[in-house]
C-alpha cells in the first residue's frame, strides 16, 4: 500500500475527529448542558457504585475515578514540560558553542527618524530597566509605536490598534539589540516548544535567532525581522483576511476552526500569485523542506506567520507554538507530520503539490467547507416555515 | 519632587486636548518641568501642537474590561448621584464606603493580568510624578492607567467639569487623588457625593457660574497649573 495513502487517510480522519468535537462543542445548551450533564453523570455513577458497596466506600470510590484522570494529565504534563525545557536548553546551549552569538537587528544601524530616536534614547537615560518597549503588536501584526514609528513595520495608530486575543508581541529595546518579546502568557508547553524549535533551526532555515527567554514569566525574546506579513501584503492588495475582518464577518465566524482556515485561504488564493513571485514561493517549500531536514515540524505557514523582509525578500517564519522536534527522520509519525505541514502549505498558498503530493489529498481537503451553525439554522427555518 | 518633577497629562478625547491648548497653562506645566502625553488621540497635526512642550507624546491605548467589571460597576453606580436611593440597604454611608473598596479591588483584579502588567511596565518607563486626567473619569483608556499608577503610589488627579460629571461615586474616589473644578459650587457638590474625599485635595478653579463647557474645562486646567507650580515650589506632591 501507498504510504502517503496512509497518511491522507489518517489526516481525513483527523479532520472529521476535530470537526466533531466542534460541533459537539456548539450543541445547543452551552453551560446550562454542562451544569445539568456533569453533575446527573456524577451522581449516576455514585448511584452505580452504591449499588455494590456502602455509602463511605462509594464515595471515596468516586472521587478516586473523578480525581485520577487529571492527576494522571497534570503528572504527565509535568513529565513532558520538563523534558521540553531540558531539550530546548541543551539545543541552545549547542547551537551557542557551535556558531558563536548570533547577530541581532541593530539599534544604532536602526534607520529611525531623529524624533523617535531622541525620545527612546531619552527614555533610556531616565530609567535603569534593562529593556525598554518601544512597539506593540497588534492582532494583524501591525506596530503601534509608543516613542514614534518604527521603520520597515507596517503602522498602526491607536484607534485601529486591535488587541491579540492570545499571546501579546513587543518591540523591545535591550542594549543594542531590537527584538520581539512574545509573552505566552503562562502557556509553558507552547512557549517551550517555539524555544526548542527556534534553537533547533538556527541558523539553518529561516526563523528569528533567540536572544534569551525568561523562563519564569514564559517570554522569549527574539530577533525583530523588519518587515511585512505575507497577510498584511495580501490584505493592501484588497484580500479581505485580516483579524478584524475574518473575526467580524458571520460568514467566517460561524464556521469550525478547519472550515474558517479553508475559507480565509480561499479568500487569499486569488492574490497570492499577484502579489509574491514564484521564487518566493518556492523559497517558502524549501524553506519547510529545511526545516524537516532539521526533524522541526508543525511550523505555522499561515499568511500571518511569515514575514517578507524588507530587504531582501525571503521568507521568515516567525511562529512555532506547536512545532515538533522529532528524534527519528525514519518514523512514522515523522512522515505523517512532513506530509501534513506540505498539504497544509500547498492548500494556503494554492502551490503545485508535486509529483509526490498529487492525487494523494484526502478527499476532505478538496470538498467545500460549509458551516455546521448555518446548516443547523436552515433547519430550524425549515422547520418552522 | 524632583528638580525636573515629570507631570503626565491623559488626554482621551479631542476637546479636552484642544481644551488644554486653550488654556494656555502648557509654558507654565513645563517651566523647569518634564511633560509626558498619553493620548488616545491619532490626530497627528493636534499633536505636533503639544511637540514643543511635550517630551514624549505615547499612543494611550483602550483595554476593555471585562464584562463581569461593568456589571459590577452599574450595580453600584448611579442611585447616590442621581439623588434617590436605589434601596434603603445600598445607599447607607457604611455600605456605600463597603462599595466602593469593592469597586477599587474589582478595577483592578478584574482586569487581564497582562493588561496590568503592561501598563505598570509603561509607568516603571515614564516614571511620573503625578498622573493628569484632562478627560472625564469614565473617558476610555484612562480609567487602568489611573488604577495602576495609583496602585504603584503615583498621585493621580482628575477634573470634575460639571455635574454631569459626578455620576460614578465609586470611580471618583477611587481613581483621584486630587480634584480640579471649574468653581466652588461644583467643589462642594463633589464633597457632598465623596464624603471620603478631604476638601484640602479638591482645587476650585474661577469659572464664572454661567459659562460654557469649555469655559469650565479651561478653569479646571487653570486650577490645576496653579496648585501644580505651588507644589514645584514647595518641593512635593506625595502625601
Amino acid at each position: 500500500m501507498n504510504p502517503e495513502r496512509v497518511y491522507a487517510f489518517i489526516l481525513a480522519c483527523n479532520l472529521a475527529g476535530e470537526k466533531t468535537r466542534y460541533l459537539l462543542s456548539t450543541l445547543g445548551g452551552g453551560r446550562w448542558r454542562r451544569m445539568i450533564l456533569g453533575p446527573s453523570a456524577l451522581l449516576l455513577t455514585l448511584g452505580g457504585l452504591r449499588l455494590f458497596w456502602g455509602w463511605p466506600a462509594a464515595v471515596i470510590g468516586l472521587l478516586g475515578i473523578k480525581a485520577m484522570p487529571p492527576l494522571l494529565r497534570a503528572v504527565r504534563r509535568r513529565l513532558q514540560i520538563g523534558g521540553l525545557r531540558r531539550q530546548a536548553r541543551a539545543l541552545m546551549a549547542a547551537g551557542r558553542s557551535a556558531s558563536g552569538p548570533p547577530a541581532f537587528t541593530s539599534w544604532a544601524q536602526w534607520p529611525l527618524d531623529g524624533r523617535t530616536r531622541r525620545a527612546v534614547e531619552s527614555a533610556r537615560r531616565a530609567n535603569s530597566a534593562a529593556e525598554i518597549v518601544i512597539g506593540r503588536i497588534d492582532a494583524d501584526g501591525r506596530v503601534l509605536g509608543l516613542f514614534g514609528p518604527l521603520p520597515a513595520l507596517p503602522a498602526v495608530g491607536v484607534a485601529g490598534f486591535v488587541h491579540r486575543p492570545r499571546m501579546r508581541l513587543d518591540v523591545v529595546l535591550i542594549e543594542d539589540a531590537v527584538l520581539i518579546r512574545k509573552d505566552f502568557r503562562g502557556d509553558e508547553a507552547r512557549f517551550l516548544r517555539e524555544w526548542r524549535a527556534l534553537a533547533a533551526l538556527a541558523g539553518k532555515a529561516n526563523v528569528p535567532a533567540v536572544h534569551h527567554v525568561d523562563e519564569r514569566r514564559c517570554r522569549l525574546y527574539k530577533n525583530l525581522i523588519p518587515g511585512r506579513t505575507v497577510a498584511d501584503i495580501l490584505v493592501a492588495r484588497g484580500a479581505r483576511i485580516s483579524y478584524l475582518q475574518t473575526s467580524g464577518d458571520p460568514a467566517v465566524r460561524g464556521l469550525d476552526p478547519p472550515a474558517r482556515s479553508a475559507a480565509v485561504a480561499a479568500r487569499a488564493r486569488p492574490f497570492v500569485r499577484v502579489c509574491f513571485s514564484e521564487d518566493f514561493l518556492r523559497e517558502l517549500e524549501a524553506q519547510v523542506r529545511a526545516m524537516h531536514s532539521c526533524g522541526v515540524t508543525g511550523m505555522s505557514p499561515t499568511f500571518q506567520n511569515i514575514v517578507v523582509e524588507a530587504a531582501t525578500r525571503p521568507p521568515w517564519f516567525i511562529d512555532f507554538e506547536d512545532a515538533r522536534l522529532h528524534p527519528s527522520r525514519s518514523g512514522f509519525v515523522f512522515r505523517l507530520a512532513q506530509y501534513r505541514d506540505r498539504v497544509r502549505l500547498c492548500s494556503l498558498y494554492g502551490l503545485d503539490p508535486g509529483a509526490d503530493l498529487v492525487t494523494l489529498m484526502p478527499p476532505a481537503w478538496n470538498l467545500p467547507q460549509r458551516s455546521i451553525l448555518p446548516r443547523r439554522a436552515a433547519r430550524g427555518r425549515a422547520a418552522q416555515g | 519632587m524632583s528638580p525636573a518633577a515629570h507631570l503626565l497629562l491623559i488626554l482621551a478625547t479631542e476637546e479636552s486636548a484642544q481644551d488644554l491648548l486653550g488654556s494656555d497653562i502648557l509654558p507654565a506645566l513645563t517651566d523647569g518641568a518634564r511633560l509626558t502625553l498619553l493620548s488616545a488621540l491619532d490626530d497627528a497635526a493636534l499633536m505636533d501642537r503639544f511637540a514643543p512642550f511635550a517630551e514624549w507624546i505615547v499612543p494611550l491605548l483602550h483595554y476593555p474590561e471585562r464584562r463581569l467589571l461593568s456589571v459590577v460597576r452599574s450595580v453600584l453606580e448611579g442611585a447616590p448621584a442621581r439623588g434617590r436611593t436605589l434601596s434603603p440597604v445600598l445607599d447607607t454611608p457604611r455600605m456605600l464606603d463597603a462599595l466602593t473598596a469593592v469597586e477599587w479591588h474589582a478595577g483592578l483584579r478584574l482586569r487581564p493580568r497582562h493588561d496590568r502588567e503592561e501598563v505598570g511596565e509603561l509607568l516603571r518607563v515614564l516614571r511620573p510624578d503625578v498622573v493628569l486626567n484632562c478627560s472625564s473619569a469614565g473617558a476610555p483608556g484612562a480609567d487602568l492607567i489611573l488604577r495602576v499608577a495609583r496602585d504603584l503610589g503615583v498621585p493621580t488627579a482628575g477634573c470634575v467639569f460639571s455635574g454631569e460629571d459626578l455620576v460614578s461615586r465609586s470611580q471618583l474616589v477611587n481613581l483621584y487623588d486630587y480634584f480640579f473644578v471649574p468653581d466652588e459650587a461644583t467643589g462642594t457638590r463633589l464633597l457632598a457625593l465623596c464624603r471620603t474625599v478631604s476638601p484640602a485635595r479638591v482645587v476650585a478653579g474661577e469659572a464664572a457660574p454661567e459659562r460654557r463647557r469649555a469655559d469650565a474645562r479651561r478653569a479646571a486646567y487653570r486650577g490645576f497649573a496653579g496648585w501644580w507650580v505651588s507644589q514645584r515650589e514647595r518641593g512635593s506632591t506625595r502625601s
